[in-house]
């Protein structure tokens, strides 16, 4: 399977989803008006990809800010694999949020309380 | 405006502390300009990271909510229709805050749906509010314009303050809201 390749824009994250060691990474930011063109192919991908996933799947990310389009549009990509959790794959999701940010850090809780999928914060100096 | 306004325009904008100001249509490219001239402002002036981030993350839900939700002004027969729905836009700072201010033209029925809204969400407590976002963001479905009406909810819960706001009526089916969004200067 290929792998998705995806460069950053100004609102736009850069997408590295890697199909052979099952690492999935967003990193920058993610403020389009409207975030659904956007995800489409990062949906595709993860159906081809759920198709022959690795033991483990691994997703990361490291955004700098998002909006609450993005926010909704990640949820849905969340769920998806929450779905297919442990059927042929072990997800879990590494959040990474600067120090001080503390807004980033609540996010990332949002999607703890909400998902059944382990999400892990981890602080780091800069992302 | 003539040469002499013009400077006193100048002055004006200095002494109210206007970081920018926008008067005109609202697209995806010019919340990109916005967003760019008010971070590379927010880089000079603002020492603490996390303030200079609330501002950019509140000024982007702000932007993108009237692009998504602007009506049209009811004297605008005659305009194009992107004249007809202009906004006014203006990002300022005191020596404590910074604030996001906003005005648009509302029909009677979205404002209608709208203020209870705004009032709810003043009320709310910050658990209040997370809460709310968890639950929203769980349950409504993404629309085609690519919104799931966390955006208010979001503004309040980043600003940490509550949403002001001024409506005048324009006539019975028609008004222009302002919005006013609070930032505290952390230390």
């Amino acid at each position: 399977m290929q792998d998705l390749i995806i460069e950053a824009t100004i609102k736009t994250p850069e997408v590295r989803f890697i199909a052979s060691n099952g690492l999935l990474t967003l990193r920058g930011r993610s403020i389009p008006e409207n975030s659904i063109d956007f995800f489409k192919p990062l949906h595709d991908w993860i159906d081809g990809y759920f198709l022959n996933p690795q033991e483990k799947t691994c997703v990361e990310i490291k955004l700098e800010y998002f909006n609450t389009s993005s926010s909704k549009s990640m949820l849905d990509l969340f769920k998806k694999m929450e779905a297919l959790n442990g059927v042929q794959t072990k997800i879990e999701i590494n959040w990474f949020y600067e120090e001080d940010d503390e807004d980033m850090l609540e996010a990332g809780e949002d999607y703890q309380a909400i998902l059944n999928i382990p999400v892990s914060m981890i602080a780091v100096d800069e992302l | 405006m003539s040469n002499n306004q013009l400077y006193d325009f100048f002055r004006k904008l200095d002494q109210d502390g206007v970081m920018l100001s926008y008067k005109g249509f609202v697209s995806p490219e010019l919340i990109s300009c916005i967003l760019k001239i008010v971070e590379d402002k927010l880089n000079h002036s603002e020492e603490n990271p996390r303030t200079r981030k609330k501002v950019y993350n509140v000024l982007v839900e702000s932007l993108q909510n009237l692009y998504h939700h602007v009506d049209e002004d009811p004297n605008a027969k005659d305009m194009n229709p992107e004249e007809s729905r202009s906004v006014v836009v203006a990002i300022v700072q005191s020596h404590d805050a910074y604030y996001i201010q906003t005005g648009n033209f509302i029909t009677r029925d979205h404002l209608s749906a709208l203020l209870p809204r705004i009032d709810t969400l003043n009320l709310m407590d910050d658990l209040q509010l997370k809460t709310l976002y968890q639950e929203r963001l769980s349950s409504a479905a993404i629309s085609e314009k690519g919104t799931a009406g966390l955006g208010l909810i979001d503004m309040v819960r980043k600003s940490g303050n509550k949403l002001e706001y001024w409506v005048s009526e324009i006539n019975p089916d028609c008004s222009f809201l302002c919005v006013q969004i609070k930032i505290s200067k952390e230390k």
